[in-house]
């Protein structure tokens, strides 16, 4: 052998057996750590739109700009402002203060609905009359309660347009049902929260949170 | 399985080897195995911003993970001391001699040199590559190269060297 590659290349050490050992352990490792920040992003911005579903990307979007007003505006910054965005309408402050119980829809992303957070997000079912009642009259007999109220798509749309007026192209279609429930002065939210979130039908519920102190929208927000 | 499962599966497949055949000489074996594995899970976090080739930033990536290994663990592994403990055992009588008589070559230049050589022949990286691995430019890594080849070539006795110069 007088080739100086192939003495060099002769003294690399044997991997086959660590290779064989390791690549199932290895692989599944790998595939068990959160992948690359965009991605767990648009989950979360999945997460945070469900409610409002097609309805909240859109809105999202155009509002970007307004909500991450920096100048080094990356990708994340961006993101990260639609996603605030989004859960500032989701969270938004209705003149009562309580628990805002979203219902799935047809097509919705929530696991809780039967949907897959994937991309695209969707194939979650409705929620059916019979278990829009039973929700109803539940949350009703829970602790602390004072009152549950139902809004409709047409009147999600409607607080959606005070919200958002400069996005006449989000419809009613992606509007969630919901149910407000008002409570006791004081009460602890959580149990409800958690009760709620199991109920058959019910895509997710949030606390109402009162509006924010430095809202980003507050150029285009109107006075309630 | 998802695009990016294949792609990383694909990743691993193809470059394992190169990646724990390089962290074997600065690391023992269970070290190494680790680090190899580590240095994929940071490829799988970084699947959509990988350059292309993917192997030196591999290697680069395994390269610091030993560093932070070494700052922890305070162990230092001789180079051409590893490559002996490593070489594959052969029955053949000439090629363990050969062997014997390349480690004894590369054992009289600078680990610098000797890492050189390892990268070139082993991974065919080009300079520009490699020097990135190495920490060094292009140019000094050149420079590392063609001394260290220059040396092995007459240490060896091997009057023609059939390689060619990358640069």
């Amino acid at each position: 052998m007088n080739d100086l590659n192939g003495l060099i290349t002769s003294l690399r050490p044997n991997t086959e057996d660590a290779y064989q050992r390791r690549r199932e352990a290895d692989l599944a490792r790998a595939f068990a750590t959160r992948r690359r920040r965009d991605f767990s992003l648009r989950l979360r911005l999945v997460a945070v739109a469900a409610p409002v579903a097609l309805a909240g990307i859109v809105a999202a979007v155009a509002l970007a700009p307004r909500a991450a007003p920096s100048p080094d505006h990356t990708a994340a910054t961006d993101q990260d402002g639609r996603a605030a965005s989004l859960r500032q309408f989701v969270l938004m402050s209705t003149k009562d203060l309580g628990v805002r119980v979203f219902l799935c829809k047809q097509d919705s992303p929530w696991p809780a609905c039967g949907g897959i957070m994937a991309d695209p997000p969707g194939k979650g079912r409705a929620i059916t009359e019979q278990q829009k009642a039973n929700v109803e009259r539940r949350l009703g007999e829970l602790p602390g309660v004072v009152r549950v109220t139902f809004e409709d798509q047409a009147g999600a749309l409607a607080r959606f347009r005070t919200f958002a007026p400069q996005m006449p192209d989000v419809g009613i279609k992606d509007m969630n049902e919901s149910f407000l429930v008002t409570m006791e002065p004081g009460a602890d939210y959580s149990p409800l929260i958690s009760r709620a979130k199991r109920m058959p039908g019910v895509a997710n519920a949030f606390k109402q949170a009162p509006a924010p102190q430095t809202p980003p929208l507050s150029t285009s927000r109107p006075a309630e | 399985m998802d695009d990016s499962k294949a792609r990383l599966t694909a990743l691993y497949e193809k470059h394992y080897r190169s990646v724990l055949s390089y962290v074997l000489l600065r690391a023992d074996q269970e070290t190494a195995e680790d680090i190899a594995s580590e240095t994929f899970v940071i490829a799988w976090r970084k699947l959509g911003r990988l350059p292309e080739p993917p192997l030196p930033w591999l290697l680069g990536v395994a390269r610091n993970l030993v560093r932070t290994q070494r700052r922890t663990t305070a162990r230092r592994h001789n180079l051409v001391a590893r490559l002996a403990e490593l070489a594959p055992a052969d029955d053949v009588a000439e090629q363990v001699a050969e062997r014997q008589a390349a480690l004894t070559a590369l054992a009289e230049l600078s680990e610098l040199d000797a890492e050189a050589v390892l990268l070139a022949s082993w991974y065919g990286l080009t300079p520009a590559e490699a020097a990135k691995i190495a920490g060094c430019s292009a140019r000094t890594f050149n420079v590392r190269l063609h001394r260290a080849r220059r040396r092995l070539t007459y240490a060896l006795n091997l009057t023609q060297p059939t390689f060619l110069e990358q640069s």
